[in-house]
């Protein structure tokens, strides 16, 4: 499988998160220069996460520190600063994002429904080796928003 | 006025709980999915039913259909991420009479319910 | 053995790189398409696979003359460096102007220790014990590639697509956990490595890095 995530789709992922906080919050969040990451991946607090079909193979997901989540839970108006909202905080920011992005790609892409994942489960999953990390900031807390995508499929070789 | 709030994310229930709290709602029940809405809708009779689409046990569009058909006159706001246009477009069909878009904030939602009811 | 063929290195060229499906091959076609890598002379490969130099200069010919096999070139200054790194003779043939191929020995160069750092970014590309050579800085590479995608994300991504064609372990090996699209440069001294990622610079964006 050709992985054909261009500048157009992740251009969908980054204004949907951005929007994101700007929407609920009123204060932007920004984005800052990417990186290729090839080591093992380090996740914060809570992780929500998607699989992408289609014309990508892998999977977006965004990671997030609890001192985030809970600056936006105060935003909220919730009191309940559990690690149970958090949870619950983080699963729904990436459900909306993804939510709002299959709206974009109609059945060019494929997205899942998203799962929720603190630190120690996301760090148990098989991810692809190389990914695209793009680090965010919203109110100073940092997140990144990361595409793992799986390797083209080997040209054939004699 | 009965008001029902559907949403299988607590944080989005409890956020339209503080929202929508109001001298105009006398009362105001949840549900986390669809299937425990059809059975608090059937027994509770809402004036006002705000619903998400995705959930399990039962989607809300489904809801929506099932509720029309109860209650005919029942007012049904939508509020969902999903962002296509034929989800708002059958939403509607199905009886829902107004979509609003995730993410939402508490203004939104009392915009959108205002306008609900001034278009009587 | 033609002593010619010491000094011929060949690629396979963008726009074979995936040759159509009716496209015939003998397995010794195939063998050869798949080998080249640019750095290895088609007396190299004639001596690994106990052939004589001729039955694949004519191998080699029919692919070029197909489109699916194209010289290498290397520059000036890569000669140059080549000769006063490998120390090997110069060429028998006389390169044309601006054009040269080098022969080069698959060893560290003299005096380098083995695992020297690299130069410059936030984590550190040194040198892998192995197959060692050419130096080979990674920001014009990428500079390179972000450019011929246009710039911008649109760059940024295919950068990140031509590093997902390349061997995670290479990388690691190479020490280089993590890369910077902006501004980060490493020197690369991996020969695997290098030749990883032109190879999939040329695959991704279609053209060769020079």
């Amino acid at each position: 499988m050709t992985n054909h995530l261009g500048e157009a789709e992740l251009k969908v992922f980054i204004d949907l998160s951005l929007g994101y906080f700007a929407t609920v919050t009123g204060t932007a969040a920004q984005a800052h220069s990417p990186r290729i990451e090839f080591s093992r991946p380090e996740f914060s607090d809570f992780t929500g996460m998607v699989t992408l079909g289609g014309i990508a193979d892998g999977c977006v997901y965004l990671t997030l520190g609890r001192r985030l989540l809970e600056d936006l839970l105060r935003r909220l108006g919730e009191p309940d600063l559990s690690t149970a909202n958090c949870l619950d905080l983080a699963g729904e920011i990436t459900n909306t994002i993804a939510s709002n992005a299959r709206g974009h790609f109609g059945h060019r892409l494929t997205i899942s429904v998203p799962s929720p994942y603190q630190r120690a489960a996301a760090e148990q999953l098989p991810l692809p080796p190389t990914r695209f990390v793009l680090p965010l900031k919203w109110n100073n807390h940092p997140a990144d928003l990361v595409i793992a995508l799986r390797p083209d499929a080997p040209a054939p070789t004699a | 006025m009965k008001l029902l709030i559907v949403d299988d994310s607590n944080i989005i229930r409890r956020l339209l709980e503080r929202s929508l709290q109001s001298p105009d709602f006398t009362e105001v029940r949840t549900a986390h999915n669809g299937r425990q809405a059809m059975e608090v809708f059937a027994e509770y009779r809402p004036d006002l039913v705000t619903m998400d689409i995705t959930m399990p046990e039962l989607d809300g569009l489904e809801c929506v259909s099932q509720m029309s058909k109860l209650q005919p006159g029942v007012k049904i706001l939508v509020i969902s991420a999903l962002g296509d246009r034929h989800t708002a477009v059958e939403a509607v069909k199905r009886g829902a009479e107004s979509f609003l878009l995730k993410p939402i904030t508490a203004e939104l939602v009392g915009a959108a319910i205002r306008e609900l009811f001034e278009l009587e | 053995m033609n002593p010619s063929l010491e000094n011929e290195f060949l690629h396979r060229s963008a726009a074979a790189e995936k040759p159509e499906p009716q496209l015939r091959l003998s397995p010794l076609e195939w063998r050869l398409w798949g080998a080249v890598d640019g750095l290895t002379s088609l007396a190299e490969l004639a001596r690994r696979w106990d052939l004589g130099g001729e039955a694949l200069a004519l191998v080699a010919g029919k692919l070029k003359t197909a489109g699916l096999l194209a010289p290498a070139e290397f520059t000036l200054a890569e000669y140059q460096a080549a000769i006063q790194t490998a120390d090997v003779p110069a060429p028998a043939v006389e390169p044309a102007a601006r054009k040269y191929s080098a022969s080069l020995k698959r060893r560290a160069p003299v005096g380098t220790p083995a695992g020297s750092p690299g130069t410059g970014g936030s984590g550190s590309g040194s040198a892998a014990p192995g197959e060692r050579g050419l130096s080979f800085q990674l920001r014009p590479l990428i500079d390179f590639i972000i450019q011929q995608a246009g710039g911008g994300t649109k760059g940024q991504l295919a950068v990140y697509r031509v590093f997902c064609q390349v061997p995670h372990e290479l990388l690691l090996k190479s020490r280089i956990t993590s890369l910077n699209l902006v501004g980060d440069n490493f020197e690369i001294q991996d020969l695997a490595l290098k030749s990883r990622l032109l190879e999939a610079t040329r695959t991704v964006l279609g053209v060769d890095y020079r």
